[in-house]
């Protein structure tokens, strides 16, 4: 129990860290696609801020669930479950919400492309996480 | 009989003193030009940007009073009228963003009301003078003291051009952030402009 929790707590830290690190990134290195978080679409800084900065430990926690539940279908060595573990995640979860939300919400499909990468580069670090921990 | 001629004699005195008084602070006016225009410089942390607005459609007067012997001008209710909502930023996004932070739909006019502008001269060629504003933005006033270049033109026109720095937290606004603060523009921002008038 006490290895799947420093697991989860450490994939959690990683993918936000990962996660500020990539939005500065993204900033320096395109700045156009950046500008569209001032759109009205994005919420304003404010009384909702702590949910940015939680949604590394509730998407820790899903990985977490799903990784004790499948990881015996993942063979191989620590970077290739790792990958594995991303896929999985970017396919069945990330593209298709992200289709709804480039068909709902007034977001270009740069931006989109970001958030996957975002989240594939995220569950990626998660996955590496879990097979080293808590193979 | 004599006190009343006394009386009127004393109240002639001092109405010819009166007008000789006003006629060292002449009254005149300057009507704004359509060709003035306010410029707003920017940062947030991702680019710099800035925002125009390039036609004064008003028909605003400046009235003030001369003094000839300090060169200063004293306006009288003399104010100009900037609708945010034509602020332009050449970003969509930040266009929009602006306008939002500016408080444009509760208060959108950005008032700059004139009280003073010192050692003013009929003929200046970029002659740098001071002056004080009072500007009143999302029901929030900021006196400030600008430096204008002032250049007199052919036709009794005059341009003054100026520039002051503001912040979003002088009118009580908060600059825009997103994303919990990870995206934000600065609390400073630099305006600029260039005035036209007539004088009439």
């Amino acid at each position: 129990m006490n290895k799947v929790f420093i697991a989860w707590l450490t994939a959690a830290i990683l993918m936000l860290l990962l996660g500020i690190g990539m939005l500065y990134a993204g900033i320096y290195f395109f700045p156009k696609i950046a500008d569209e978080y001032f759109s009205p679409v994005f919420r304003k800084a404010g009384e909702t801020d702590w949910t940015f900065y939680a949604h590394p430990f509730i998407l820790a926690f899903a990985l977490k669930w799903f990784w004790e539940r499948y990881k015996g279908i993942f063979e191989g060595g620590v970077l290739l479950r790792a990958i594995e573990v991303a896929l999985v995640y970017s396919i069945v979860a990330l593209l298709p919400i992200l289709w709804l939300t480039y068909s709902a919400i007034d977001v270009s499909f740069k931006m989109i492309v970001t958030w996957f990468i975002y989240g594939f580069v995220q569950s990626f670090a998660a996955g590496l996480v879990f097979a080293k921990l808590n193979p | 009989m004599r006190v009343t001629f006394y009386i009127i004699f004393f109240l002639f005195i001092l109405n010819a003193s009166f007008i000789k008084g006003l006629q060292n602070n002449s009254l005149a006016r300057w009507v704004v030009e359509k060709n003035s225009s306010l410029n707003i410089q920017g940062e947030t942390n991702i680019n710099s940007f800035e925002c125009d607005v390039t036609e004064y459609l008003r028909p605003d007067t400046l009235v003030y009073s001369k003094n000839d012997a300090i060169k200063k001008l004293c306006f009288t209710n003399s104010c100009l009228i900037i609708d945010i909502r034509r602020f332009d930023c050449h970003n969509k996004f930040i266009t929009e963003d602006f306008r939002n932070a500016l408080k444009a739909e509760e208060t959108p006019n950005l008032k700059i009301l004139f009280l003073t502008i010192d050692q003013f001269s009929n003929s200046c060629n970029n002659q740098i003078v001071k002056g004080i504003v009072d500007v009143e933005l999302a029901h929030a006033v900021k006196r400030s003291e600008i430096n204008y270049t002032i250049k007199t033109l052919p036709g009794n026109r005059i341009q003054m051009n100026g520039s002051h720095v503001f912040y979003f937290s002088d009118f009580n606004l908060k600059a825009p952030k997103k994303l919990a603060g990870l995206i934000r523009t600065k609390d400073q921002i630099k305006v600029n402009f260039q005035l036209f008038f007539k004088a009439i």
